[in-house]
């Protein structure tokens, strides 16, 4: 006896939705808030039943009901009791901890059940950062320690509910400029889930505009805001994006960089510099407490590092927003993200986006090209290390290239790599100007600017393209080499052809890769990450390009 | 008793089986059969065999509290008690406990003095016992000490301090001036046993010092220390108090709680955790067949292998051990031969797997119903601290099969669509047989429901409609019903890009099978989720699909179009699957001498190698290296031997399996005898009985074989029964009544009322005759 529902329950508690069916919508709206959305290819996306995506669920406000309901409701067979029982029981560990700001002894931990407290209070892990026990319920923690005794209590299985609050910090009036754009609805959702939620992350595809929110936010907060991005460009983007979008003036913005030591009202600082370290100590740690920061946004929080966790750690009192396009991390440190910037307040489908016209449709084509018998004897005789280097820069894929490029004629194209003799090759073979790692600050945004005023025709990146750079014109991306089988870098670079289009035309993603090679194996690695994201790779052999 | 007796008072338990009619004596042999294994030769043994301990402890196992207490009640005191006694103690509900007592041969007697058989007192002391009559613990223990109690009670003497303490009214004016702590003591004691701890328990009493109830108690003569810490309750006291309390148990079950969740919900969980249960034991099993479990030397399964199990299965260990355990009751799997046994799974196991879903489930569920092992104590240690293995002798328990009965066809009795508690199954339980289980009495239970919830025979706490069928012995219709249930199996899947499949729901067998070759598992549950790498195409290959045999799968399948992504990825690996050619030879030729080469191959000679011309300057050959120098040499050459070891084989094994092996089959506890079965033991006992009492009158001399022969050709014209003495081939000397028919040729054939059937006796073995019915 089945019912037709949408929704497949799986053993391992992955959650199968059909998207041809009817429910299908209707059925995701209600398994959103607590199933995270793991892949989401054209015809069954799955999502999976975590303990921290149930305690999302909590933080968010929906209760274990609601999730056996939607369960139960839109399943076709039926639900393992075991797996109701124990969605229950995990969601009913959050909030029996809470952190709590005591008018008389300030922040306490406090709890509705005194058997666990006394199983925290006697963990070793947990114990260091509480004080004194004030009665049965309560015990003091140390306001210093707060991230990291969030960061503890989650990995013994009793996630906190954080309602210490967030101290204003410093007032300071900022707006939106909405002349001639609004906020679109999605972003809307995206800054009311955070602020209602105090702290979390906003996870949207690349191109969607996370800038935007990052701004809604900071003109929500009506603070200083200390913004922390991948690298300076990307820092330059945010400036500008924010002079453009908001009320904010040039004086308003600083820039916190290996250049530039600006501390203003809205300061934008980048990883690399807080990471930085002299005689062993990080040397811009002062930064943090250099205002009294109402707010503190970080971009791409998928790249976080390692040593700004530990600095955010500090800064459980500050408001605090993630920006990121998938909450993936290659280093499975997602359950530092929750406990120390905060849970998840609002993601979306690729191509659900992509459906509202708000980012580009994208065709993905991997093109196959055959090496020559010299090159592939060197690729057989080649030390292991060395083989993907040789597969991927096979010389064969020149005129593959060039060929494609003269097929886009007229678009802005830009054409990624990641070893250097091979893009100089490129670019001289394609007469583009290359931006690498050495390339200056100065030089990269000429070149930039002038590919948004469409002057060259594309340009050349090297890795530095991988991260955020706002090139909207750009509507072909061909892929020569890259980061091994990262899935990370390969989402980000189609993001960077994903903004829509004045015309409304689809962008090109092309993946030049060398046939029976380690090269096509990493390809299909990285592609996965798209094709879960609803983006079909096309193939074709190179001599159809060639021919065509 | 009943009035269908005859009215003479019995004189022994013996004496009231005889006065028995036939049907209530197969009544007590079905009750309890153990008592007809094997049938006693005559009545006598059989009242002997009723008060064996072994088989007292048995009846006793199947009374209910009420029962049990009634039985307690009786034994409280010396002297038989009468109906009244008990219906005064225990209510009106008490005169058909005692009659149903005594129908088990428990008790007899009649209305007014039931006697106890005796080995019952024996079994049933502890919390029946009561203390010691009041006037021998005064004698023995307060010998000269009893003036505080004399004082208390404003009495002289120890006979005046009985009598005012066998008083009813007395000791309940005494009890209310003590107060409540003072009655919560008295009657803790008086449930038994009467003896409780208490420090310094001889120190004098006096008035002052009667702070705590025990102390006033010793004041007042209601309890009487017997040594430095212990008080005892006097008998006398010990059944008053159980008087005013009355029986503790109540004369009907207490209720079985349910909760309403519909028939339709509790079927489908329960049907789902049905066909997970096939499909994990399936799982389980397949894996073995790869990488078998090693059999502990000890017998048995590893912990490291269960711990596997449960890992490969995401299932808990306790529910490994179920399905492992579950997987050889059925036969699926045991020990293969040899010095090194593996577990592997069985022939048997290939025609489960080929069977329909539901057959599966309810060969697996029937294996668990009879089996007379608990799984549930895997993983549990011994006296010796030493865990209990599955698989192994450890977990045997006889009793196993009679317990999970009783909890199933408890739930049986809760309305269709209704979930039980476990509580509320401990509870009734415990009062239809309170002793049964011993220590593990209220654990068994809930062990079961959860095993039964596993195994889908419950779903959200109820008893789901097709295991009621199961239950009821409806085999076919138990299959039909959870068919019903079962999601279709589905013959087609969702191919995505991701090179996922996804089957929503059951797949055909056949298409499940192929995709298992092309594809790994990636997730089960309602659907299966498949993923197909360049590795499962290769391994599809191998097994002798071709590409073309993969993209007609998949484009037959998928009713979603296929993705190129995979189209290629097939023709990929096609495309260079077999370019690299692996073979076996025994011995091969080589030469960098092409013409030589083909010589040697153009030899007649030579044909007896096996030659194979592998390129220009290599031949191959099927023969051993001895044999081709050997050939090679006779043909002139002069051949040198190369490394001799080259052959490899490429060829997986089969799947491996073992044979089933032949179980001593174990018996658990007595089955039930069906009705003539019944009725035959009686008959059997009434001719033993007869040949008995016979038996005391017959000749004690030995016959003399003319006398002997004579009496026989008598009794054989005559139609007379007669008693014979009869030594039998093994020399045991047994006595039988029998109707001879024929006697001839030093042969006596005879109907023999024992055995109900003609049977010859050789007459040099009659060692006496005697007449039976003169009796």
């Amino acid at each position: 006896m089945t019912t037709d529902g949408p929704l497949i329950v799986q053993s391992d508690k992955t959650l199968l939705l059909e998207i041809d069916h009817p429910l299908s919508g209707e059925c995701r709206q209600a398994i959103a808030p607590f199933a995270e959305l793991e892949r989401s290819p054209e015809h069954v996306h799955t999502y999976r039943l975590t303990p921290l995506g149930l305690w999302n669920a909590r933080a968010a406000g929906h209760d274990a009901e609601q999730v056996v309901d939607a369960l139960v409701r839109y399943s076709r067979y039926a639900v393992p009791h075991a797996l109701l029982v124990d969605v229950a029981d995990t969601m009913d560990r959050f909030g029996r901890l809470r952190l709590e700001q005591d008018p008389v002894h300030g922040l306490v931990l406090r709890t509705t059940d005194r058997a666990v407290l006394e199983e925290v209070v006697r963990s070793k892990k947990v114990s260091p950062m509480l004080g004194t026990r004030l009665d049965p319920e309560t015990v003091i923690a140390f306001p210093s320690e707060r991230g990291r005794l969030k960061q503890a209590l989650l990995k013994v299985g009793w996630p906190a509910e954080d309602l210490a609050g967030y101290v204003d910090g410093e007032a300071h009036p900022i707006s939106l400029l909405q002349d001639g754009w609004e906020l679109r609805d999605y972003q809307q959702m995206a800054v009311d889930g955070f602020w209602h939620g105090g702290s979390g992350v906003v996870v949207l595809p690349c191109g969607a505009g996370k800038t935007l929110v990052g701004a809604a936010a900071m003109a929500q907060a009506g603070a200083t805001t200390l913004i922390l991005v991948t690298n300076t460009v990307s820092g330059r983007q945010w400036k500008s994006e924010l002079l453009k979008r908001t009320t904010l003036t040039e004086e308003e913005i600083g820039e916190y960089s290996g250049e530039k030591k600006e501390i203003k009202p809205v300061t934008i600082a980048t990883y690399q510099i807080m990471t930085t370290k002299r005689k062993g100590e990080y040397a811009h740690l002062d930064l943090f407490g250099a205002r009294d920061w109402g707010l503190v946004v970080y971009d791409e929080v998928h790249l976080l590092p390692a040593p700004v966790f530990r600095m955010t750690a500090d800064l459980q009192s500050r408001r605090r927003l993630g920006l990121t396009a998938t909450l993936v991390r290659e280093d499975g440190r997602e359950g530092d993200v929750f406990s120390l910037i905060g849970p998840k307040r609002y993601d979306a489908p690729w191509k659900d986006i992509e459906a509202q016209g708000y980012i580009a449709p994208a065709d993905c084509t991997e093109v196959r090209v055959t090496m020559t018998d010299a090159e592939r004897l060197a690729y057989a005789t080649a030390e292991p290390e060395e083989r993907y280097k040789i597969a991927a820069t096979a010389h064969t894929k020149i005129a593959v290239i060039e060929k494609l490029v003269r097929r886009h004629d007229g678009d802005q194209v830009l054409v990624i790599g990641a070893y250097l003799d091979q893009l100089e090759e490129l670019g001289e073979h394609l007469d583009m100007p290359i931006i690498q790692g050495s390339t200056k600050n100065a030089e990269r945004e000429r070149l930039f600017d002038l590919f948004r005023r469409r002057e060259i025709p594309g340009l050349v990146v090297s890795k530095v393209a991988n991260f955020s750079i706002d090139l909207p014109e750009a509507a072909i991306a061909i892929q020569v080499s890259g980061t091994f089988g990262s899935r990370q870098e390969e989402a980000q670079r189609l993001g960077r052809v994903l903004r829509p289009k004045a015309d409304g035309r689809s962008a090109h993603f092309y993946t030049v890769i060398s046939r029976d090679t380690v090269d096509q194996e990493y390809a299909a690695h990285r592609q996965r990450f798209l094709a879960e994201q609803g983006y079909p790779y096309t193939i074709v052999d190179a001599d159809d390009v060639l021919a065509g | 008793m009943s009035s269908r007796e005859s009215t003479s008072t019995p004189r022994s338990l013996a004496d009231s089986l005889r006065g028995w009619p036939d049907d209530r004596l197969a009544r007590l042999l079905q009750a309890r059969p153990d008592l007809a294994l094997p049938i006693p030769p005559d009545l006598g043994v059989l009242a002997a065999r009723t008060a064996v301990r072994l088989s007292v402890l048995r009846a006793l196992d199947t009374l209910d509290a009420y029962r049990l207490g009634l039985l307690e009640a009786l034994c409280l005191e010396e002297h038989p008690l009468s109906y009244d006694d008990v219906r005064a103690l225990a209510g009106p509900e008490a005169d058909a406990g005692l009659d149903n007592l005594a129908d088990l041969a428990l008790v007899w007697g009649d209305r007014h003095a039931v006697h106890v058989v005796g080995s019952i007192r024996d079994v049933l002391s502890g919390s029946a016992r009561a203390g010691r009559p009041l006037a021998d613990l005064l004698a023995e223990h307060l010998n000269g000490r009893l003036a505080p109690v004399e004082q208390a009670l404003g009495v002289q003497g120890a006979e005046e301090v009985v009598t005012a303490l066998t008083d009813p009214g007395r000791v309940e004016a005494l009890l209310a001036q003590g107060g409540d702590d003072v009655r919560t003591v008295m009657e803790q004691l008086a449930a038994g046993p009467p003896y409780g701890r208490v420090r310094d328990a001889r120190r004098a009493p006096t008035p002052d010092d009667m702070d705590s109830p025990v102390r006033w108690l010793l004041g007042h003569g209601l309890l009487v220390a017997i040594d430095d810490d212990t008080v005892e309750l006097p008998r006398e006291l010990g059944l008053m108090l159980r008087g005013m309390t009355k029986l503790r148990a109540s004369a009907s079950p207490p209720p079985l709680a349910t909760s309403k969740i519909g028939v339709p919900q509790v079927d489908r969980a329960a049907a789902h955790e049905a066909m997970d249960v096939v499909s994990k034991v399936e799982a389980m099993l397949e894996s073995w067949a790869d990488l078998p479990a090693t059999v502990l030397r000890a017998g048995g399964l590893g912990v490291r292998d269960l711990k596997r199990v449960a890992k490969e299965l995401d299932v808990t260990e306790p529910a490994a051990a179920l399905f492992v355990e579950v997987a050889y009751a059925a036969g699926l799997v045991d020990s293969s031969p040899g010095v090194d046994p593996e577990w592997l799974p069985t022939q048997a196991f290939d025609r489960w797997v080929a069977s329909p879903p539901e057959d599966r489930w309810l060969l697996l569920v029937r294996a668990w119903i009879g089996m007379t092992r608990l799984p549930a104590l895997v993983g549990m240690r011994d006296e010796r601290d030493k865990a209990l293995a599955a698989l192994s002798q450890d977990i045997e328990r006889s009793s196993a099969p009679v317990d999970r009965r009783r909890v199933l066809d408890l739930l049986r009795e809760s309305p269709p669509g209704t979930a039980v508690t476990q509580e509320a199954v401990i509870a009734v339980l415990a009062w239809r047989a309170p002793r049964r289980g011993g220590r593990l009495r209220d654990q068994l239970p809930s062990w079961i429901l959860g095993e039964a919830a596993t195994l889908g025979l419950t779903g959200r706490g109820g008893l789901a409609s097709f295991a009621r069928d199961l239950l009821d012995g409806q085999d076919r219709d138990a299959a039909h019903t959870l068919a019903a249930l079962l999601p279709d199996p589905l013959d087609h899947v969702l191919v995505q890009p991701d090179l996922t499949v996804v089957a929503p729901g059951p797949l055909e067998r056949h298409l499940a099978r192929e995709l298992a070759i092309v594809a790994d598992v990636e997730s089960t549950g309602g659907a299966t989720v498949f993923r197909v790498t360049e590795e499962t195409v290769r391994r599809a290959l191998d097994a002798g699909r071709s590409s073309a045999d993969l993209h007609e799968l998949f484009r037959t399948a998928s009713r979603t179009p296929v993705p190129q992504s995979l189209t290629y990825l097939i023709d990929d690996v096609s495309r260079r699957h077999g370019r690299l050619r692996v073979g076996s030879s025994t011995s091969y030729v080589r030469c960098d001498d092409e013409a030589l080469l083909t010589e040697v191959l153009a030899s007649k000679r030579a044909g007896q190698l096996g030659l194979r011309r592998l390129a220009p300057t290599v031949l191959t050959s099927k023969a051993p290296i001895n044999q081709v120098l050997e050939v090679l040499r006779s043909l002139g050459h002069a051949p040198a031997a190369e490394s001799p070891d080259g052959a490899v084989l490429v060829a997986r094994p089969d799947a491996r399996r073992t044979a089933a092996k032949q179980r001593a089959t174990r018996h658990g506890e007595p089955a039930p005898l069906a009705d003539e079965q019944a009725r035959l033991a009686v008959l059997a006992l009434r001719a033993g009985d007869l040949a008995a009492r016979a038996a005391r009158r017959a000749p004690v001399t030995v016959s003399h074989t003319v006398d002997t022969l004579a009496f026989l050709q008598a009794a054989a014209r005559e139609g007379r029964q007669v008693w014979i003495g009869y030594v039998d081939a093994q020399g045991r000397n047994t006595s039988r009544v029998v109707e001879p028919r024929t006697v001839e040729g030093g042969y006596v054939t005879a109907y023999d009322h024992l055995r109900q059937e003609d049977r010859t006796f050789s007459v040099h073995r009659i060692i006496g005759v005697a007449d039976v019915e003169a009796d």
